[in-house]
Order: structure tokens, then C-alpha cells, then sequence
């Protein structure tokens, strides 16, 4: 119970009469010891004066009144199959298609950005190292162009991420295994790769690695989920 | 007293199902409350279409959030979600400039439908006239006091199912159901409705 406000007081002073929220409270029976005044000097009261009789009986009049007001039936039944039909779409519910879906993009960019991250620090050069060494044998001069070449035909992968592959002291440690033939076979590589993924040259599937590709994916994953959970969720909400 | 024969274990069961998503139970407690979650927006909006929208849209959003509902009266839970989407109703209303807040008291003669009479806590129902003074002098109060005087009078609710329903203090709705029942007595004893004499003296 809230502090006492003015009204809620028993009395009104002066002259000194029951207040209307003490009256009101009476009548339905809710009066409690805390409320200052014991019923009995209240009802001794309320039998000699003529002024607190009557602002009872209007009270009660008006509560006879409103308790008898009509009780209209509802014009149709609110049960719930009484939604429109959109709300159903097949057997997935679309409340909960917005939570799977919404839940597999977050699944989805976690998995961007875990892989993305192990790449960037590296994690996967160990993996890559063995046939990626053929391909860092490029001159530094050509590396520049073979960069450019691959990272449209990667995607979102950042330009400085994909430098890392060709560190100038590894390029310049190999350069005595021939490094002409090998720098021209390395932009072949990468033009036949964009051209057609499809090219059996084994050696060619290593220039992709493991973590970049499954970062690319799942990046790809997540915005696809991320605007099924939008588009869900407004066809939900309307 | 068996399980079966207690409604409210029956309506604990109805939630519980209702929370796992099925529909069935949970339209059990529509049927069961669908008659006051009506009448308490219809009263407060004083309008049987606005009515009729926000208690549909009362159990839409009470079947959304069931799993937040965290136990006590369904009835208070219900009914709180129905005046808060009034309220929300009523805001709108007053950005346009027709007020239709007391169409009621123009429809109440039946064109609002099947009045049930026997529904409420007195079954002897006023005459359309007097309804319609009623539903007048509601439309004049400030919401708030308007609200409680239609849970506690018309729909006859405990003070502390009011509380719950309301959201507010014991003492607030004694203090606003007196200042409520004041205005309402001094509205119609202008108006010649209360029995001889019956007003404050000033």
C-alpha cells in the first residue's frame, strides 16, 4: 500500500466529515484497521450526520447502477483459428520458422566470423603450406597482378588477407626453383580457376583454403538466413 | 475435490498446454473469458467494432506471449493486456478528430447485438435509456479512473484483481474508484438519473 495521499484519509477536516475514498472503501467492504479510524466511531458518525449519509448513498446508488449496466455478447467467437489463413504457411509454423531461422544466421555468422578470423591470424597456412609453397615460388613482381587476379573471383575475401599468401621472404627464399615457369603457371592457375572451378588440375583446388572457402560460405549462409528471419518475421507480425 | 472438477487446476492445464503451442487449450481460455475481455473494451471504448478488434487482438497477443505469463490470475493477465491495447486504441483515436466514444451510448438500445443478461453481477439489466446516460457519463472520465470503475463495478472484480489487472497499488484503486464513483454520481444526479437528492452538497 502507497503512502497516505490527503484524500485517503477518514475524515475531512474541517468541518469533520468521512472522506469520499474512506465512504467508497466502506461500501464494498474494504475498510482495514490501518485505516485509521475504527468502523464503530465511523458508523456512530454516519447515523448523525445527514451530509455523510447522503455522500454514501449516492455512492452506492451509482455502484447499483453500474453493476446492473448490460453485458453485451461478444459478436463472434475470438478463438484462435479465427486468424487469417497467412499466418500458416504449410507445415512451418511461422513463428517458429522466425526462430530457426533467426537462430541458423546467428549459427552462420558465428561461423564467418570464427573462420574468418583463424584465417586471417593464419591458422591455416600450416594446412595450405605444402602445394601453396608452388604457388608462392611467384616473383614479387608478378605476385601483385596474381592478387588482383584471384580476390574478384574469391569474393568478400579482404585484398590485405589474400597479400599474406605471397610473404616477399618466402618468394625470395624460392625464387632460385625457377621462378619464371612457375610465376606464369601461377596466373594460369588463377585465370583457369575463375574461368571454370570445374579444371581437374589437382594442384590448382589448394589456392583455395579450407578456412577462406568455409568463411565465404558461411558469410553467404548468414545473410541468406538473416533475410529469410527478416521476411518471416514481418509476414508474422502483420 | 477431483482434478477434473476445479477450474482453476482446468485452466493451469490450459495454460500449460497453451505454453507448448496448442491452440485447443489455449482457445479453452478464450471461451472461458472472451465474454469480459469484450465487455471491459467496450466499455472502454464505448464502441462495438473497436471492441470487438482489440479483445481479438488481446488473445493474439496473450497466445504470443504465453511463456512470459508468469503465473497468478489468467483473468488479471488477460484483462491487463485488454486495457493496455484500449489504451493504445484510444491514443490512436484521439490523433483523428471524430470521437467515437460514446457511439455506444447511441447503440446501446441492441444494435450492438444479443445483450446477456445473464452475465454480470446483477442480472437485472437497466433499461436502454438509463444505459445509455451510463455509458455517457463513462465516456467523461479521465482513463484511468474510468478503467477501474468498469472492472470494479460493471465487471465486479476484487480490489486486488483490479490491482493485478491495472497494475497499480491497492490504495490507488480505493483512492480511483472513489473519485471515479464521485464524478459519476455528481454526472448523472444532474441528469436526474440517481434517486431524489443524492448528491454531495457543495
Amino acid at each position: 500500500m502507497g503512502p497516505p495521499v490527503p484524500e485517503s484519509r477518514t475524515w475531512v477536516n474541517p468541518p469533520k466529515h468521512l472522506s469520499t475514498e474512506w465512504l467508497s472503501a466502506y461500501l464494498d467492504g474494504v475498510i482495514s484497521p490501518q485505516e485509521g479510524d475504527v468502523p464503530p466511531a465511523a458508523e456512530a458518525h454516519l447515523q448523525n450526520c445527514p451530509r455523510c449519509a447522503d455522500d454514501l448513498a449516492g455512492l452506492d446508488a451509482v455502484r447499483t447502477l453500474l453493476r446492473r449496466l448490460p453485458q453485451h455478447a461478444p459478436p463472434r467467437s475470438f478463438a484462435l483459428q479465427d486468424i487469417p489463413e497467412p499466418r500458416q504457411v504449410g507445415i512451418f509454423r511461422l513463428p517458429r520458422m522466425v526462430a530457426w531461422t533467426r537462430a541458423a544466421s546467428a549459427v552462420a555468422a558465428a561461423v564467418f566470423v570464427l573462420c574468418l578470423s583463424l584465417d586471417l591470424l593464419g591458422v591455416g597456412d600450416d594446412v595450405a603450406a605444402p602445394s601453396a609453397v608452388q604457388n608462392r615460388i611467384a616473383a614479387p613482381t608478378v605476385a601483385p597482378a596474381s592478387v588482383k587476379a584471384a580476390a574478384p573471383a574469391v569474393a568478400p575475401g579482404p585484398q590485405a588477407a589474400t597479400a599474406v599468401i605471397f610473404p616477399p621472404s618466402v618468394a625470395a627464399g624460392d625464387r632460385d626453383r625457377g621462378g619464371l615457369e612457375s610465376a606464369g603457371s601461377a596466373e594460369t592457375k588463377i585465370g583457369t580457376l575463375s574461368a571454370t572451378p570445374a579444371n581437374p588440375v589437382a594442384d590448382v583446388i589448394p589456392t583455395y583454403r579450407p578456412l577462406r572457402l568455409a568463411s565465404i560460405v558461411a558469410g553467404i549462409l548468414a545473410l541468406l538466413f538473416l533475410s529469410a528471419a527478416l521476411f518471416s518475421g514481418r509476414r508474422a507480425a502483420t | 475435490m477431483s482434478p477434473a472438477a476445479d477450474p482453476s487446476a482446468a485452466e493451469d492445464r490450459a495454460v500449460e498446454a497453451a505454453r507448448g503451442g496448442d491452440v485447443a487449450a489455449f482457445n479453452q481460455l478464450v471461451q472461458q473469458y472472451q465474454g469480459i475481455v469484450y465487455n471491459v473494451a467496450l466499455r472502454t471504448l464505448g464502441n462495438g467494432e473497436d471492441a470487438a478488434d482489440v479483445a481479438q487482438d488481446t488473445f493474439i497477443s496473450a497466445f504470443r506471449a504465453i511463456r512470459e505469463f508468469r503465473g497468478g490470475s489468467v483473468k488479471a493477465w488477460l484483462l491487463r493486456i485488454t486495457v493496455n491495447a484500449s489504451y493504445d486504441l484510444l491514443r490512436r483515436r484521439k490523433r483523428r478528430p471524430a470521437s467515437s466514444l460514446d457511439a455506444l451510448a447511441e447503440a446501446e438500445d441492441g444494435e450492438l447485438g444479443v445483450v446477456d443478461r445473464t452475465r454480470g453481477p446483477d442480472a437485472a439489466a437497466l433499461g436502454a435509456e438509463t444505459a445509455r446516460v451510463i455509458q455517457q457519463a463513462l465516456a467523461t472520465l479521465p482513463d484511468e479512473q474510468r478503467t477501474l470503475v468498469v472492472l470494479c463495478d460493471v465487471q465486479g472484480l476484487s480490489y486486488e484483481e483490479a490491482a493485478a489487472t491495472a497494475q497499480v497499488a491497492l490504495g490507488t484503486v480505493k483512492s480511483r474508484l472513489s473519485r471515479a464513483r464521485a464524478r459519476l454520481r455528481d454526472y448523472l444526479a444532474e441528469r436526474g438519473e440517481l434517486p431524489g437528492g443524492l448528491r454531495r452538497p457543495s
